[in-house]
Formats: structure tokens, sequence, C-alpha cells
């Protein structure tokens, strides 16, 4: 089995690196964007089987980015990391397909977790 | 000797001076009346006294040797003494009792309202200072109305102004706690990223030192006071609720139960006396634990410095009706500094804190209040200053309808 390929999108350096180096000591393949429209063309280039996502970015948003997501690539999982969680940001992306969210900040473990959560799922489905 | 004297003078001088004199004397005597009774008197007099030389000497011209020169001295000396009184007749009726009403004109316009004019006669005069006593009067009542008016009125506009004042402070405060929302919930975002960072690269750190090591340890502490961070924010984002979570059936005396064991290996909790008073039979409720835990955390902490770490704390649990509806209520009560009244207004206000600088934030009691605000309940304060404080939270046992506050 190939590795699963997780793109990082967050406008925050030390998140996107935090992930990284969470992420590949556990064998994933991490690329990162440092905001929507970049991850979309990542996206176009490459398959990626999780996006983990920030909510508040400059530019294009994580709603639109996961609206987005789900439009072309509906198979991809996103996972909605954010420092700035209501209610009813997360009631609306999960409404809109996100698989979880994680709340900043967030342990190793909290993040490995939802990642192989939301990978369990996807081979399921 | 008089009469001798009269009749000498017009002798010794010709009628024509003796007008020129009359004349003369009317006009020096002109100078000292001013007022126009004075005037009205002197014209009177003077004309009849011209009237009456003037008419003497026309016979005394027209038909000389026919009226004999006594007569018309009698004559012209009657009209003298006419003449005079009628002027003190005039001088009585008009000039005094007109005097005595320019006085009381004067008196009164100066201000003084109380100022009566003597009525002395039932002829028109004293109709006339009657009808100006009746109208001081109606005056007098009529400015002491207005003077009460205006003392309502300002009292009203005092009123109405203190009102308006208040509405702006709320408004202001109201403006400030929106912005100071916004803002925490902005500062809660750029810090918990790097956040993120201090606890990821904490336990990637950790993780390479083996297990009870003191580097582990060490590395453990910063992961913790990472969290305490973390915590704090979800404090501040708490209170611009930015958080929320579900509610699931809970007993409120194991919420009690677990706040307690949080505080109960803190320093300042040692010499606090706790004595519980919980309603065994009371059934669970639909509330979000973790929060409601946090309001009973924050009023045992609240409760424990108000009593400075030296106290008993009561916590008691039961069931109470209040406006016809059915609450669980628990109370926390402390033997502290008590609060005074006008503090206990302020007391839910975000950022209010009697507490040291560094010890209280001033939030505590405002999430709390908007915690318990969430769940349909309320908070209730007893308060003695010197003797000691109660907090009552009631939670409807029907959540639906409006909170026991409003």
């Amino acid at each position: 089995m190939s590795k699963a390929r997780i793109l990082v999108v967050d406008d925050e350096p030390i998140v996107r690196i935090s992930c990284r180096r969470t992420l590949e000591p556990e064998g994933y393949e991490v690329a990162h964007a440092e905001n929507a429209l970049a991850g979309l063309d990542m996206l176009t280039a490459e398959k990626y089987d999780i996006v983990l996502t920030d909510m508040k970015m400059p530019g294009m948003d994580g709603i639109e980015f996961l609206r987005n997501i789900k439009m072309r690539w509906p198979d991809t999982q996103v996972v909605v990391v954010t420092g700035y969680q209501t209610i009813d940001t997360a009631v609306l992306s999960i409404k809109l397909g996100a698989y979880d969210y994680v709340n900043k900040p967030f342990t190793p473990h909290q993040l490995l977790d939802v990642v192989s959560r939301a990978l369990n799922r996807d081979s399921v489905a | 000797m008089r009469w001798c004297r009269l009749r000498a003078a017009p002798r010794r001088f010709s009628g024509d001076d003796a007008v020129y004199r009359v004349v003369l004397l009317i006009w020096l005597k002109n100078k000292f009346f001013h007022t126009f009774s004075g005037k009205l008197i002197l014209s009177v007099g003077s004309l009849l006294l011209v009237g009456t030389i003037v008419l003497g000497k026309l016979l005394l011209d027209a038909g000389a040797g026919m009226v004999s020169l006594n007569i018309i001295l009698y004559f012209i000396a009657f009209g003298f003494i006419f003449a005079f009184s009628l002027c003190l007749a005039l001088m009585l009726l008009v000039k005094r009792p007109l005097a005595e009403l320019l006085k009381g004109i004067n008196t009164v316009a100066a201000g003084n309202l109380d100022y009566v004019i003597p009525v002395k006669s039932k002829d028109e005069m004293g109709e006339l200072a009657s009808a100006f006593n009746a109208m001081t009067k109606e005056l007098s009542s009529a400015k002491s109305e207005l003077v009460e008016w205006g003392t309502t009125l300002e009292k009203k506009v005092e009123e109405k102004t203190e009102a308006i004042r208040r509405a702006q402070d709320q408004l202001i405060h109201s403006e400030k706690l929106a912005s100071l929302g916004r803002m925490a919930a902005g500062v809660a975002h750029e810090l918990n990223s790097p956040l993120t960072g201090i606890v990821t690269f904490g336990h990637l750190m950790r993780d390479r030192f083996p297990e009870g090591s003191a580097d582990r340890e060490d590395i453990d502490v910063i992961i913790e006071q990472a969290n305490r961070c973390a915590n704090i924010i979800r404090g501040l984002l708490g209170f611009s609720r930015a958080s929320s979570e579900e509610k699931a059936p809970a007993n409120l005396n194991d919420i009690v139960q677990a706040s307690l064991k949080i505080v109960s290996n803190k320093a300042d909790f040692f010499n606090i006396k706790v004595i519980l008073e919980l309603d065994e039979s009371l059934p669970d409720i639909y509330v979000n634990a973790p929060q409601i835990q946090q309001v009973f955390l924050n009023m045992i902490v609240n409760a424990t410095d108000a009593m400075d770490g030296n106290g008993t704390l009561t916590i008691a649990t039961r069931t109470a009706e209040i406006g016809g509806r059915d609450y669980m209520e628990v109370e926390f009560r402390d033997t502290g500094s008590g609060i005074s009244s006008e503090n206990i207004e302020r007391i839910f206000e975000p950022f209010f804190t009697t507490k040291p600088v560094g010890k209280g934030t001033g939030l505590g009691l405002a999430v709390s209040h908007g915690l318990v605000k969430d769940h349909g309940g309320c908070i209730r304060i007893i308060s003695k200053p010197g003797e000691g404080t109660s907090f009552y939270i009631d939670f409807p046992l029907e959540p639906e309808g409006a909170s026991c506050c409003e």
C-alpha cells in the first residue's frame, strides 16, 4: 500500500510545519500550501487523500475551499483545523462534507487520530 | 389785618402784574410737580385762578365804575379760596391714593408679591386698590405654581438626563464588550497557531527522552503550560460565545463533587471547611457538564477568595419553585467579606473585578452568567457585607421558556 498523501493548507508556517513533523514520521507524505488558491492548484496537479485546512485564511476562506474540493474531488477527505471554532462553522463544514474538525492547539496524538480515522473511512468507502 | 393786606395788594400792583406773577408761581410750582395727579391738581387750580383773575380784570375794564372794585376783589378772593379748596380736595381724593397705588405697583414690580395696598375708601380709588390687591394675589399664586412647575420640571429633566446617561453608558459598555469580544476572538485565533507549534514540538522533543527521565518531565511542564494558555484562550472564546458544546443528562450533585475534587488540592483551599447539603434525590438534568463544572468552580474559587482562604463554604442542592416553575437549585454560601450593593449591580459585567491585579480577570462571573443563561437558568445573589454571600444557581427542569432572571 502506497503512502497516504496529505495536503496541509494554513497561512501559519508553524502550523504547516507542526503537521508535517507530526505526520511524516508516521509514514504519510505531506505537502503544504499557504492559501486556498495554491491548495487548489496543487490538488489539480496531484491527487491527495486528505486535506487539512484552516478556516480563517486571507483570500479564499476554509468554507469556500471546502466547497471547491468537495465539488471537484469528492473522494478527498477534508479535516478542518481551526483556532477559531464556532459551532456554526463546525456544523456548516460537516454539512458541506468535511470529515471532522480539530481545534488548535492540537496534540500530535489528536492529529494522527483524526487522520487515521479519515483514511479508514476512505478505505471502507 | 389779613383782609387789609388783601385789599391793599391789588392797589399796589396792576392787574397785569398779578396775572404774570400767578403764572410765574404756577410755572415754578410746576417744576416740583411731576406726577400726573400733581399736574392735574395744579392745572385745575391754576386754570380756576387765572379764570377768576381774567374775569375780574375783564369786568374791571369793561364796566369800570359800574361794578365797585370791592365786589371784584371779593370775587377774586372767593376764586382763590375755591381754587385752593378744590386743589386740597383733589390732593386728598386723587393724589394720595394714586401715590399709594404707585408705591404698591413699584413694590410688586420689584418682586414683592405679598405687598397689600391699604384700602381706605369704597370709591373708585378703593376699588382700584382692591382690584390691584386681587391681581397681586393671583400673580403671587401663579408665580408659586410656576416655581413649583419649574422645580418639578427640573427634577424630571434631571431624572431623564440621568436615565439617558445610564443608557448611553450601557451602550458604550456593550459597544466596548462587542469590540473586546472581537478582539478576544482575534487574539485567540492568532495565539492558537503558535501554541500548536509549542505543543507539537514539545511532544516531538519529549518522545526523544526515555520515560521517567528528568528531561521528559521538564518538557511535560512546557506542554502543560501551553495547554493552560489554550484553556485561557478557550475561556476568552467562551466569553465571546465562540465555543459551544452539546448537552447531556447529568446530575448536579456529581458536578459539585467533581468541581470540589479539582480545587481540594489547592493550597488556597486547605483552611476552608466545606459542608455539603446535597439532595440525593435530585434527578438528572440536561446540561453541558464541563460548562456547568466551570461555573461551579468559579463559584468555589470566588468563595475561597472572599473568605481569604479561611472560613466555611456550604454547598447545597435542592429543588425549588420560582414563579410557578420547577428549578434545581445549587447554593454556594460562604462566610466571607460579602459584596456591597453597588458591586452586586456590576458583578456580572465582564472585566469587573474587586480582586487584586493578576488574581482576577473579571471574566469568571460574566462567563458563568452567560453559561447558566444558555441553560435557561439564572444566578441570584444574597449578600451581607461582613457576613458572607450566597450564590443561588437555578436550572429549570423544563428548559423551554424564558429564564428565571427575566
